[in-house]
């Protein structure tokens, strides 16, 4: 991951990054490949990214992804507990 | 969904005069207080803006690095147990087993807890290998060490109607009864973090919130082994909430301004990685069969990269 680009790193799901419809889709569809995941730890502010910058980050994801992050339904526990089990 | 806004709080300005390491040896010349006081406020700061937009706050420690100035979760919890109001606190983590006293960590989580009026999220972790350096601990019995310190800590933290005596093979205590007690019941959440099937088996027998870092798309192996154990053991299927992941998130109107946001977030893991070889696996860190992964996957690229130069040579040829 060292050397990855952008679009590598959005790729193999470890950066979620574009407009709010964007990045909550990429979020939503991790999840649903994870089986549930209700525990986003979200790197918004890394390196050389300005104050601003991050506020903006920040805000942004806060006002328009994340309601809709609360709203989304989890995959069904057990289903996902049944396929290990199987 | 809970979301907490993760920060290394980097020393940014010395990444690019690090001499192929910016762990465990970088020296602290490099370092200016006065850019450094400067740059924790403004990271408490953006954690402050997170309790006001309804975001979660998420902090953890490293040692002697420029790729994060964090060298103590319990000062960044005390700053932020008294400026926040309502965010979860999480510290993932706390690296126990490095710690010489795991009554103070007990005596300081649970003063948090107070403080924050039951906010803290308690992650407890091994530590990355680097960490060995700085703590000097030995390789081969720090997972030893870390479960001692973990039991310890909860039974410190779950006690409450007498002193008790701890005499185990790390540690030995006269008198335990640790003031204040906390404030949540029976005591704050257990967290912790894993990339390893193994251990995400530990962690679903005992039900505690595992947290796979950065892992992509190979995350739900790692929570499957976790469902299995959870399942054997509590007879249901685990819920969402045992679940957390680290990813990096950048967000703009702007698609391209969203690109240089990732760009720079980015910059953790361009950088994570910089140090000196000896302190990447130090001897007796990894299990034997970790190890013996490692070699095979090492081996394996080099006979490819031999295969790839031998045929491209031919291809010159």
């Amino acid at each position: 991951m060292q050397h990855a680009s952008v679009d590598d790193l959005i790729d193999a799901g470890v950066l979620f990054c574009g407009t709010p419809d964007e990045v909550y889709e990429q979020i939503v569809d991790f999840c649903g490949h994870c089986g549930g995941m209700d525990n986003l730890l979200m790197m918004g502010q890394g390196g050389e990214l300005t104050h601003a910058q991050t506020v903006d980050n920040l805000s942004l994801f806060a006002r328009e992804v994340y309601p809709r992050l609360k709203d989304w339904k989890q995959p069904d526990a057990e289903e996902a507990a049944k396929a290990v089990a199987a | 969904m809970r979301v907490y806004h993760f920060s290394e709080q980097a020393y940014f300005p010395a990444w690019d005069e690090h001499a192929s390491t910016l762990r465990v040896t970088l020296p602290n010349r490099k370092c200016d207080p006065h850019v450094a006081a400067d740059l924790f406020h403004r990271y408490y700061d953006e954690w402050q803006l997170c309790d006001e937009l309804g975001l979660d706050v998420m902090l953890n420690e490293h040692h002697q690095t420029a790729t994060c100035m964090s060298s103590s979760v319990a000062v960044g919890l005390a700053v932020l147990a008294r400026i926040t109001k309502r965010a979860r606190l999480l510290v993932l983590g706390y690296p126990i087993g490095h710690r010489p006293d795991p009554l103070r960590v007990a005596e300081e989580l649970s003063t948090i807890d107070v403080i924050s009026r039951g906010r803290l999220d308690m992650g407890f972790i091994k530590g990355i290998p680097y960490e060995i350096a700085a703590s000097n601990r030995n390789p081969t019995e720090l997972m030893d060490r870390f479960w001692e310190a973990h039991d310890f800590i909860l039974k410190a933290m779950t006690t409450h109607d007498a002193v008790f005596n701890w005499e185990g093979e790390f540690f030995q205590y006269r008198q335990v009864n640790i003031w204040p007690r906390v404030w949540q019941d029976p005591h704050p959440p257990v967290w912790s973090t894993t990339g390893s099937s193994t251990q995400a088996r530990v962690l679903g027998d005992r039900g505690y919130v595992m947290a796979t870092l950065g892992t992509g798309y190979g995350t739900r192996k790692v929570y499957d082994a976790y469902r299995k154990a959870y399942l054997a053991k509590h007879g249901k299927a685990p819920g969402a909430d045992r679940f957390a992941y680290l990813g990096l998130v950048g967000v703009s109107h702007d698609r391209e301004e969203a690109r240089r946001r990732g760009y720079l977030i980015a910059g953790y893991l361009r950088t994570s990685p910089i140090v000196y070889p000896p302190f990447r696996n130090p001897p007796g860190y990894l299990p034997p069969e970790d190890n013996a992964n490692v070699a095979r996957r090492v081996s394996a690229a080099h006979l490819h990269k031999s295969r790839q130069g031998d045929f491209d040579a031919a291809c010159q040829r």
